[in-house]
């Protein structure tokens, strides 16, 4: 029997502790380097630009987040990660394009205004109803697929759920193709909400536009993010959801109906993704097939990002790639085409260097 | 006698639960050491700290006098300790001799390009592989299973195969998490004699978490108890039987009083 | 118990409903009935209707689907007691399908046409589903007949095969499986004089066959081939250990672009030598595994998961992007890239190349058989199994992952290189995620871990399009679907995975002989 080197051991695990660090120190430098050569040499952008940047990273940052919230509640409690998410965002995408389109067409004539549509004689009632049915639909389809995909698997090996989830996200998009055709919709908003209109501020003596539709997103995620948090941390619902986070067989003897909460965490992230969805719809305008493809792997991202199974952590995380992505390529001074791979990059360098993400990872532990 | 295995001082602490608090043990060599204990009282945390799971807070094991606490489970898998699950573990999909084979993985070098290519070294390593896989089979009763699926098998033959699947890297120390468990009286008796030959016959040492207090007092030579991580008494087997912490932290607080009680009463009554 | 079987009924035709609905508004009707018509020996071309007799032979069979599946859940039932939940079963279908006709029916009467939304939904479309009959409310009642009735009808032969016929099949199947067994002796395989033969055939037919059946079936074979190089490959990783890769065209797309690149004349220029090219693919396709395993492969597994999924995202859009033209191609993908070259001979045609394909299939089954045999290989399974445990017996679970991630990279970079070769192009269309799911799909149909299964699925899942070209609109669709219904019911596969058969060593010649010679 071949007697390993004990010594070569000990300096080989201290030198891989290092590398980590010496790999994240020698790209925060150089990441620096780059930002401090375009934000001051290049001046290639102005401030009003950056704040421009900011601004809809923020806002795409809340559409993430509400989806990487769905990822993590669902990873926390199976261990698995529900590709099949970012249809479910698409869902909602579609959801609000049909009830938009649906009032775009019904006639609402008034006195003045006989050409009147509901879409326009109501469009706070069109908005509100349009999220009503986007976040209902969204939520059982959450709720379906558990109960036809994932619920049968429930103790089989996690490599096979993974991959039904994938075979369930290629079907709901394929689904979705055959159906609604491959080209992308158009989202028409109301006249009210249009996606041109909004405040204007100045900023370092240019003006910067605050869209409607933007400061509606960001006010609504965040409004759904602290109800969820509260949901969560106050409730019953949230109490039992951590509990068989933790561990679902004390929980289950505990007299909780596991099955019943499950259930329960796929209908919240369905309905917090269908949110999202709607949003993703009045703000973006564009809706197809593919709308929650990438999304979805972002989210997931992001959730990794905050530190997975940790709720205040996929939201931290879901702004902050947002916002990553949209200040990202122009603070390095690269091409706009490639901000996808800027979301994606951040991901493997933060695997490679703070694996448990910021906030930390928040899982149970296997048992021996 | 050399001393096999010592933990000096083992803490290991769960958020706020210390599992394991401060416990210092030695195994002599060729013995049968035994670990016992209410349920919840550490006693799997701390094989999981010898085997190397677990990193303890604080305190040393050492194996031979070099010490290991930290090390990578693989690297203390080479270095000579197996361990048995309290929950049989098998490679379920796997046939009983292949999950006899990867058990020898300490011993075994050849790498993916020999093997593919068989070399003589190992076409010869395999074949020797293959012949100790079937000896350990028979020496654990499992002869002509070797085909069968190990999850096909039924409890009792698959906590065999988990001890032969130990016994195969050649180890110096075994680590059996309740044997017993799940067996009858006669099960029982066989695996306790067997346990037993294995000191006898390989000269193993073994340690022994167990429930089951007959197979505790007839083969340990020495016995600890554990109660909420602590090690509340250790000894020969039978002076552990009467000892009074111990039968209160199985019993619970008063109960050694009561049954001292009651023996006292009942000497009088037959005295 | 009555209420309870109603609610059944009414679920099937509920479920069956929705099914056949979907069906109707992707354009599947059409192309079932196509389908149908085609194996009736009437061909369709592509942009006419079938007849209406193979719509309604199509609803007429899914409908006796529904009854079937309805008597197949009772047993012991005699058959006028299943009647109510199958009447229930076939009426709640035939009604959801009818009230579908009637409003598509009104819709297309009145002149609207849904394409805006329901791409598929065209006036031929629903006419179709109204079976040529002008008024909506006919053709729905029409529609409600036509399905309870057939549900009846599937019903009622489910019914008499199950009680009288099934159990006189299987006698008949298992005599005429006895007989053929004496018929054809067992040891006839164990024969070297056999064995020989069947070398020679089956040698024989792999030299002639692809000079015979035309590039149409070598161009098919080919990519069959190519896609049973990458499902081997994934299998090391995903079917062996155990780690889902998810982008695993990422290596793919490594090994067509290194050799597109190295062997194309533009944009670089460099025309190295065929073999050469192939190698450095390899290699580099094998150091991306590498370097993507270092750091991740320490971690949860399903990250790698994750991570390989984002590279192969970066990959593709990095490719397609005009940023890294200048490296790449972009967009436009790179033409004329190189063919195989021996002893000077050209051998770019698709005959050598399918021969050649056939060659390393040969090899990486005979290379990845091997493995599974070996130390190596049972490491990996033992990883998949339960990887705690499998480091705690000593396996060194981080360099074996390592080990199988690499030459599961390694495996894509060569059907990367042999693809850009054969197709004489590539671009970034092809190293779409499709791509991963089309082999994680073969995989997963055949069997995991399983290379006879592999072979047969990569045989199935690329061969079968091919044939069935009418499909292919749906073929993604299918596949998610497959991938699913598999995982619930069939997780193993279709060819479930045989362990090595390890048999217990011999004794030496010398005692073996000594033993026949004293008629022991």
């Amino acid at each position: 029997m071949k007697k390993p080197n004990q010594s070569t051991m000990r300096t080989m695990l201290k030198v891989g502790k290092y590398v980590r660090w010496v790999l994240g120190i020698a790209l925060g430098v150089f990441l620096l380097w780059r930002v401090v050569r375009v934000v001051t040499v290049e001046a290639a952008y102005t401030p009003d630009t950056w704040l421009r940047f900011g601004l809809s990273g923020l806002i795409l940052g809340g559409m993430y987040a509400l989806i990487a919230i769905g990822y993590t509640l669902v990873y926390g409690i199976m261990f698995m990660i529900n590709f099949a998410h970012g249809e479910v965002m698409m869902i909602g995408a579609f959801c609000c394009f049909f009830v938009f389109e649906l009032f775009r067409f019904l006639p609402a004539p008034t006195m003045t205004n006989p050409d009147l549509v509901f879409l326009n004689a109501h469009p706070f009632l069109s908005v509100l109803i349009a999220f009503l049915v986007g976040m209902f639909v969204s939520g059982c389809s959450g709720y379906l697929l558990e109960k036809i995909a994932y619920r049968p698997l429930r103790n089989a090996p996690r490599i096979i759920l993974l991959i039904t989830a994938i075979g369930a996200s290629t079907f709901l998009q394929n689904a979705a193709m055959l159906l609604f055709g491959p080209q992308r919709k158009n989202i028409v908003n109301p006249a009210v909400l249009d996606r041109g209109a909004g405040w204007t501020i100045q900023f370092f003596g240019k003006p910067v536009l605050i869209s409607y539709t933007g400061a509606f997103s960001l006010a609504l995620s965040t409004i759904l993010m602290i109800a969820l948090y509260i949901l969560v941390q106050k409730t019953k619902l949230g109490r039992s959801m951590r509990a068989v986070a933790q561990d679902k067989d004390s929980a289950a003897l505990m007299g909780v109906d596991v099955n019943r909460v499950i259930s329960q965490t796929f209908i919240i992230s369905g309905i917090l993704a269908g949110a999202s969805g709607v949003m993703w719809g009045i703000h973006m305008g564009l809706v197809n097939h593919i709308t929650g493809s990438l999304p979805g792997i972002k989210a997931f991202t992001a959730a990794v990002l905050g530190g997975v199974g940790n709720i205040p952590g996929a939201m931290l995380g879901g702004m902050t790639l947002g916002v990553i992505e949209s200040i990202g390529p122009a603070l390095l001074g690269i091409d706009f085409q490639l901000k996808d791979v800027i979301a994606f990059l951040t991901l493997i360098v933060v695997l490679i260097i703070r694996p448990s993400g910021i906030l930390g990872e928040r899982l149970s532990e296997e048992k021996l | 006698m050399k001393t096999c295995l010592e933990t000096t001082g083992v803490t290991k602490v769960f958020g706020g639960l210390t599992a394991v608090n401060d416990v210092s043990l030695t195994v002599p060599e060729n013995s049968i050491a035994s670990i016992i204990g209410p349920n919840g009282a550490g006693k799997t945390t701390l094989f999981n700290c010898i085997s190397g799971y677990y990193l303890p807070e604080k305190g040393q094991i050492s194996f031979y006098g070099e010490p290991i606490q930290g090390f990578q489970t693989n690297l203390i898998a080479r270095l000579g300790i197996a361990r048995t699950y309290q929950n049989v573990r098998l490679f379920g999909n796997l046939s009983v001799i292949e999950n006899v084979l990867i058990g020898q993985e300490p011993l075994l070098s050849a790498n993916w390009l020999e093997s593919t290519l068989k070399t003589r070294k190992a076409i010869l390593e395999e074949k020797q592989a293959i012949e100790r896989g079937f000896d350990l089979l028979e020496y654990v009763d499992l002869a002509g299973r070797e085909n069968l699926l190990a999850r096909n098998l039924p409890y009792g033959e698959q906590r065999k195969l988990e001890i032969a699947r130990a016994l195969a890297s050649s180890p110096r120390l075994l680590l059996l998490d309740e044997p017993t468990a799940g067996m009858n009286p006669s099960e029982s008796r066989d695996l306790t004699n067997f346990i037993r030959r294995l000191r006898d016959e390989i000269g193993l040492t073994i340690l022994l978490i167990e429930h089951d207090m007959k197979v505790v007092m007839e083969i340990s030579d020495q016995v600890s108890v554990l109660d909420y991580g602590i090690k509340i008494a250790e000894g020969k087997p039978h002076e552990i039987q009467n000892n009074q912490q111990v039968i209160n932290a199985y019993l619970g607080v008063g109960s050694a009083e009561l049954i001292g009680r009651y023996q006292k009463r009942k000497r009088k009554i037959y005295a | 118990m009555k209420t309870i079987r109603f609610s059944k009924g009414f679920v099937t035709g509920i479920v069956f409903g929705i099914v056949l609905t979907f069906l109707f508004l992707i354009g599947f009707i059409e192309t079932g009935s196509g389908l149908l018509s085609k194996l009736f020996g009437q061909p369709v071309p592509t942009n006419a209707m079938p007849k209406i007799f193979f719509v309604v032979l199509f609803f007429v069979l899914i409908g006796m689907w529904a009854g079937s599946s309805l008597v197949r859940k009772y047993r012991e039932e005699p058959f006028k007691d299943l009647l109510p939940v199958i009447l229930v079963g076939g009426l709640t279908f035939g009604a959801i399908m009818g009230i579908v006709a009637f409003i598509f029916g009104s819709i297309a009467k009145a002149g609207i046409d849904v394409r805006t939304y329901l791409v598929a939904v065209s006036p031929a479309l629903i006419g179709l589903l109204m079976l040529k009959i002008a008024d909506p409310t006919i053709a729905a009642l029409s529609l409600l007949t036509l399905f309870t009735l057939a549900t009846l009808l599937g019903a009622f032969l489910e019914y008499l095969w199950q009680r009288r016929f099934s159990d006189k099949a299987k006698e008949l199947k298992g005599c005429v499986s006895k007989r053929l067994i004496r018929f054809v002796p067992q040891h006839l395989f164990e024969k070297p004089a056999v064995k020989y033969a069947t070398f020679v055939i089956a040698l024989a037919l792999f030299i002639l066959l692809p000079r015979v059946w035309g590039s149409y079936w070598n161009y098919v074979l080919g990519t069959v081939g190519i896609y049973i190089l990458l499902g081997l490959g994934l299998n090391i990783i995903t079917g062996w250990t155990g780690q889902l890769v998810i982008g695993y065209v990422a290596f793919f797309a490594v090994g067509t672009y290194t050799f597109a690149l190295l062997t194309a004349p533009e944009p670089h220029g460099l025309m190295l030598n065929f073999w050469l090219a192939l190698a450095i693919a390899v290699g580099t396709s094998a150091l991306v595994g590498f370097l993507i395993g270092l750091p991740i492969l320490n971690l949860r597994g399903d990250y790698l998961a994750i991570v390989t999924l984002g590279f192969a995202e970066i990959i593709r859009i990095l490719l397609k992007s005009d940023l890294l033209t200048w490296f790449t191609g972009g967009p436009r993908g790179i033409r004329d890239v190189g063919g195989p070259t021996l002893f000077g001979m050209v051998l770019n045609d698709d005959v050598n190349f399918t021969y050649l394909i056939f060659i390393m299939v040969l090899l990486m089954i005979f290379f990845v058989a091997r493995l599974q045999r070996s130390r190596t290989g049972r490491g990996w399974e033992a990883i998949r199994e339960d990887q705690t445990v499998a480091k705690a017996t000593g396996v060194n679970t981080f360099s074996s992952k390592l080990l199988a991630l690499t030459l599961s990279a390694a495996a894509a970079g060569l059907a990367g290189a042999l693809f850009a070769s054969r197709n004489q192009f590539t671009g970034p269309e092809d190293h779409v995620l499709l791509v991963a799911i089309n082999v994680m799909c073969l995989m997963i149909v055949g069997g995991i871990g399983n290379i006879p299964g592999i072979v047969l699925g990569a045989l199935v899942l690329k061969g079968l399009p091919e044939i069935l070209r009418e499909i292919s609109n749906f073929r993604m669709l299918a596949f998610g679907a497959l991938l699913v219904v598999m995982m619930l019911m069939r997780p193993e596969g279709f060819l479930p995975a045989k362990r090595p058969k390890i048999s217990k060593p011999e004794v030496p010649d010398s005692a073996q002989a000594l033993k026949e010679d004293q008629g022991i």
